[in-house]
């Protein structure tokens, strides 16, 4: 397959059983193997072709039933073999045309060697006994009907094989070519896709933003005359129509992500956790430690902070008490970083630590906690967006759920621009 | 002498938009004159008028939506700086789109501000309490 692959050409493997083979009339057999690359190209150099190799078009044959196919049922009085590589033997041997007779003695033998596909076969071709009762040893015109019967079985095997090379490589154009179709087909939906996803908050917020002005005007006109009951669902009206902004912000962020370029620069673990703590309003009965050891990388600090804050404000919203603590704490796995949210919540039974993470999942009503159902499906993004991961643990019938996000470091290069921070600054912010 | 009232023309395919205006105006007791052009192509329209006069009396500014059918905002703003007659007009942006594309095309443009509408009657009343400061500091272009 790698010389097929270097080569850009067929290339045929030496004697093989394919797996293909069924058990009964089990034949020797050869596979033929033509690679095609991707993106219409034609590698000039062999590490072109290997860069650009997209998978084989393969073949197996059997040698038995593609010679039969050859030769048919004329051949009464020659024998013929057909063997991989240069040596006769019993290992190497492919095709006989009478099997049994391999070490037979014959009269008239020779061995052709030849190359095809990049391998080396013998065909060994011998006379068969009634071949010499026939025929009388000094008749030159049987010794020139042999040479002629031979010259026309190996003409025959090869255009057989040549045939049998182009098919392959017709097989391998079409292949490529649909393939190519499908990898564009599917690089425009997914354009598509993002481009839907960036356009439908934006064309809806027009019209949920005129549902907002008219629930407005029409409890300011109605103030008079309006019952209690009204006035309630007009309450519940602007509730459930800000809900809708906040789901369509959520929604826009969410496509949005990935579409900025990195600033890549180096973070303080610490300084991006009181970062995040400025960001949120955190309620009088919570504590939240940071670590004073978080640590310090190359990369884009917005998409760390956004996480970050994501998973504090949901450890907060969705803590089942008014009191709560949550620690965020840090280390340095040497090529990535990771951060860890810990609560003291109610925790997250594990039945749900797959759906947590889906878009518009919530886990209560938003009636009880006011949410898009898109943060973690953000933080998900966001962290697959870098390389990195992210898992939950939380016991069943234990308190308390963990967070835990890898992020690969940025490369050093980009950002040995920035100075560093000193340790002063350090033992601030923490 | 007395300044004349300055006059808006409201560029904007929503309705509600205007109904907005014009609820705020008769809340702040504005008497101003109030024209609508419900996309570019009816603005420009308004604005050159037949015979080389316009129904328009100045001095006028334009409070201009960016997304609209046929003529766009933008659009509009090319077509406005590029006509002789009009190139001195005060154009505002009011829109939905907070898009830092949006509002940079839009000042290449010179406008004199960009406003992204938010929620409810407060977006309104706060851009008429502002013109009404703007228009009694700055003179407008006749």
């Amino acid at each position: 397959m790698d010389r097929a692959r270097d080569t850009d050409d067929v290339a045929i493997s030496g004697k093989v059983t394919p797996v293909q083979e069924i058990t009964t009339d089990v034949q020797a057999g050869f596979l033929i193997y033509l690679p095609f690359y991707g993106e219409g190209a034609a590698p000039k150099s062999i590490s072109d072709r290997q860069a650009l190799i997209k998978g084989f078009v393969y073949s197996p044959f059997r040698m038995g039933d593609l010679m039969n196919g050859v030769l048919g049922e004329s051949l009464r009085d020659v024998d013929l073999q057909v063997y991989d590589g240069q040596v006769v033997g019993p290992e190497a041997l492919m095709f006989a045309l009478s099997p049994g007779e391999l070490a037979a003695e014959a009269n008239y033998s020779a061995n052709i060697p030849f190359e095809f596909g990049g391998h080396s076969w013998t065909l060994h071709v011998s006379s068969q006994p009634n071949f010499a009762a026939d025929h009388s040893i000094a008749d030159p015109a049987v010794v020139l009907v042999a040479c002629l019967i031979i010259s026309v079985l190996v003409f025959g095997i090869l255009m057989t094989f040549a045939m049998t090379r182009r098919r392959a490589q017709e097989i391998a154009k079409e292949k490529t070519r649909s393939l190519e179709e499908r990898t564009e087909e599917l690089a425009r939906l997914n354009q598509e896709l993002e481009r839907f996803a960036y356009a439908a908050p934006h064309d809806l917020r027009s019209p949920r933003r005129a549902i907002s002005s008219l629930t407005g005007w029409l409890e300011d006109d109605l103030q008079p005359v309006l019952t209690d009951d009204s006035r309630e669902h007009l309450a519940l009206m602007k509730n459930r129509v800000s809900r809708m902004e906040s789901l369509l912000t959520g929604l826009l962020q969410y496509s949005r992500i990935g579409r900025g370029d990195d600033d890549v620069q180096l973070i303080n673990g610490c300084s991006v956790a009181v970062d995040v703590l400025d960001l949120i309003d955190v309620p009088a009965g919570f504590t939240i430690e940071v670590s004073p050891d978080l640590p310090d990388f190359y990369g884009d600090k917005a998409p760390v902070t956004h996480v970050l804050q994501n998973l504090v404000d949901n450890a907060i919203k969705h803590h089942d008490r008014t009191d709560g603590r949550i620690w965020i704490t840090g280390a340095d796995l040497g090529d990535k970083v990771s951060f860890t949210v810990t609560d003291d919540g109610a925790g997250i039974p594990e039945e749900y630590h797959a759906r947590v993470f889906g878009m518009f999942q919530t886990l209560r009503r938003r009636d009880e906690v006011e949410g898009s159902g898109l943060g973690l499906a953000m933080v998900k993004r966001y962290v697959e967006r870098n390389g990195g991961d992210i898992t939950l643990d939380s016991t069943d019938g234990a308190r308390g759920a963990a967070f835990q996000f890898t992020w690969i470091k940025a490369q050093q290069m980009a950002a040995a621009r920035t100075a560093p921070v000193s340790q002063d600054t350090l033992q601030e912010a923490a | 002498m007395a300044a004349q009232p300055y006059k808006i023309l409201l560029v904007d395919d929503d309705d509600i938009c205007a109904m907005g205006l014009k609820r705020a105006m008769r809340r702040l007791d504005l008497p101003n004159t109030f024209y609508i052009a419900n996309d570019g192509i009816e603005a420009l329209e308004l604005l050159r008028g037949n015979d080389n006069a316009s129904p328009v009396e100045t001095p006028y500014l334009v409070l201009l939506d960016l997304d609209m059918p046929r003529m766009s905002g933008h659009e509009f703003l090319r077509e406005v700086r590029s006509d002789p007659r009009l190139s001195k007009k005060v154009v505002f942006v009011l829109t939905t789109s907070a898009a830092e594309t949006d509002k940079v095309s839009a000042y290449d443009k010179n406008i004199a501000g960009y406003i992204v509408k938010s929620d409810a009657e407060q977006t309104f009343l706060n851009v008429l309490g502002m013109l009404e400061h703007y228009c009694k500091v700055v003179e407008l272009p006749c």
